[in-house]
């Protein structure tokens, strides 16, 4: 399901226009990328919880060169689905 | 940074706010938003949504594990994983604070250039100090307080270390005669140094991790890591630095009666004698001078040779002998930070200009490639 579809399926729910639902869509992506940004949690329920975490320097080994790399700290946005929606997975997946 | 924890709520406040929506409305759409992300995964098995990112379901297959408790074998089922791949833009705006860092190639050769570049560092101040009055203060000051009370070590030192850069393995410049000149209460505390020097190259690289720290203070783990090889390091330095006085004591003392002891040739082969006390800051630097001298003499000039076909930076400490290694000037790279990352100073980075022909180290092309040069002390001749 890419970006086109996704927008048609919501639209078709709230009963929009494909254009407006686009429109609402990026207010709410601007809205949570603003949040991230500052390293704010996000929990949604039945769907699952969204987290900047920070990610420790490393030094990591190329091994078939074995050249040593020093990786720099970095936020990542992570993404842990709830039970809930594991389940549906679960049952989606099986069907 | 209001780090917060938020809901659905929340975001659709955010939203009535932004689209000017009625807020029941608003949440109403933010709940079919994430619905429909659900749905989606059900039906396709992947969402993709632009700005945002990608939500796949991934499936992990059933494997057999071992129960710790019991020893007995177990199947962990088979089951789908959601797994969510943030879009680059949200990603990027995620990770701005750190932007700035990147990725490090740290050859073989780094480290230990690394640490022998701060150690040459560290003979520096020994060997300059005739050149340098203005770090001679500091020392001279500190001698004869130290002279006072018969260079008792410890308490004493500690604040010596704090207010001075970089001492390091200040043994080094005159290993030869020290042995000679601790005939008595000393020959211990060498030994105890001696122990310590070898645990001086593991802190050497300690120091160089936390340079690489700084820019990330809020990191606790690191800083408190960082606290307690800072205070060892203080401890190491101010045990050098004391050695090191009392080694400029007895060289004093024994210039100051040349007549007494006639078997005096350049190297100090130095007797004890009492009255330390009363010496002033010119005495001192000749006998720094002699004992330099001698010093540099002692080691043969091949390295010369090799310099003359690189370009030199006049005036500098050093001179280029060699290449060290290649690099490549990339985006947020600076030749500060590389210096830091080969010579562990950032000073240097104006031996790396010299090198590459760049005028102003501010603008360096994209791309362009850079010779690191290797360096090695200037001897005093040369200068």
């Amino acid at each position: 399901m890419n970006n086109k579809d996704f927008i048609a399926a919501l639209s078709a729910k709230e009963g929009l226009t494909t254009r407006d639902t686009q429109m609402l869509v990026n207010h709410i992506i601007a809205e949570m990328t603003a949040q991230f940004e500052n390293g704010s949690q996000l929990s949604i329920q039945n769907f699952g919880q969204f987290e900047v975490k920070k990610k420790l320097e490393r030094v990591i080994v190329n091994p078939s060169t074995g050249e040593r790399m020093l990786v720099p700290p970095k936020l990542v946005l992570g993404f842990k689905a709830s039970p809930n929606l594991k389940e549906r997975m679960q049952k989606g997946g099986e069907s | 940074m209001t780090e917060q924890k938020l809901s659905l709520a929340d975001l659709a406040t955010g939203l009535s706010r932004r689209a000017k929506l009625p807020m029941r409305y608003s949440e109403d759409f933010v709940r079919s938003f994430f619905k429909v992300i659900g749905d989606g995964l059900t039906v396709d098995n992947l969402v993709k949504i632009k700005g945002f990112g990608t939500f796949k379901l991934i499936g992990i297959e059933a494997r057999e594990s071992i129960n710790v408790a019991t020893g007995e074998r177990f199947e962990i089922a088979g089951h789908t994983k959601v797994s969510f791949t943030p879009d680059p833009t949200l990603r990027d705006a995620v990770n701005r604070p750190f932007v700035e860092f990147e990725t490090v190639i740290l050859s073989d050769a780094v480290d230990t250039k690394q640490m022998e570049a701060i150690g040459e560092e560290a003979q520096q101040p020994v060997q300059e100090e005739p050149q340098k009055p203005i770090q001679e203060d500091i020392p001279e000051a500190k001698i004869v307080s130290l002279t006072a009370v018969e260079l008792d070590e410890e308490g004493k030192t500690e604040p010596v270390a704090d207010s001075e850069p970089d001492p390091g393995p200040v043994v080094e410049p005159e290993p030869s005669s020290e042995p000679e000149l601790e005939p008595e209460p000393e020959s211990d505390k060498f030994e105890l140094d001696e122990s310590e020097s070898d645990e001086v190259s593991d802190d050497d690289t300690d120091t160089d991790s936390f340079q690489l720290d700084t820019p990330y203070d809020n990191d606790n783990e690191t800083m408190n890591t960082c606290k307690i090889h800072f205070t060892w390091l203080h401890c190491l330095w101010a045990l050098l630095f004391a050695l090191f006085f009392t080694a400029l004591g007895y060289a004093i003392a024994y210039y100051w009666h040349p007549i007494a002891l006639p078997e005096f040739n350049c190297q100090q082969e130095v007797i004890v004698s009492p009255s330390t006390d009363d010496f002033t800051e010119e005495e001192d630097t000749i006998v720094q001078i002699i004992s330099d001298e001698s010093e540099l003499n002692a080691r043969v000039d091949s390295s010369a040779v090799a310099a003359a076909s690189y370009p030199q930076l006049e005036g500098g400490e050093y001179i280029i002998v060699g290449v060290l290694a290649n690099d490549t000037m990339k985006a947020g790279k600076m030749l500060s930070k590389m210096a830091i990352q080969y010579y562990g100073d950032k000073d240097l980075y104006k031996y790396i200009c010299t090198m590459n022909n760049i005028d102003n180290p501010d603008i360096v092309p994209l791309n362009m490639p850079l010779l690191i040069p290797k360096l090695e002390k200037k001897q005093e001749s040369s200068n």
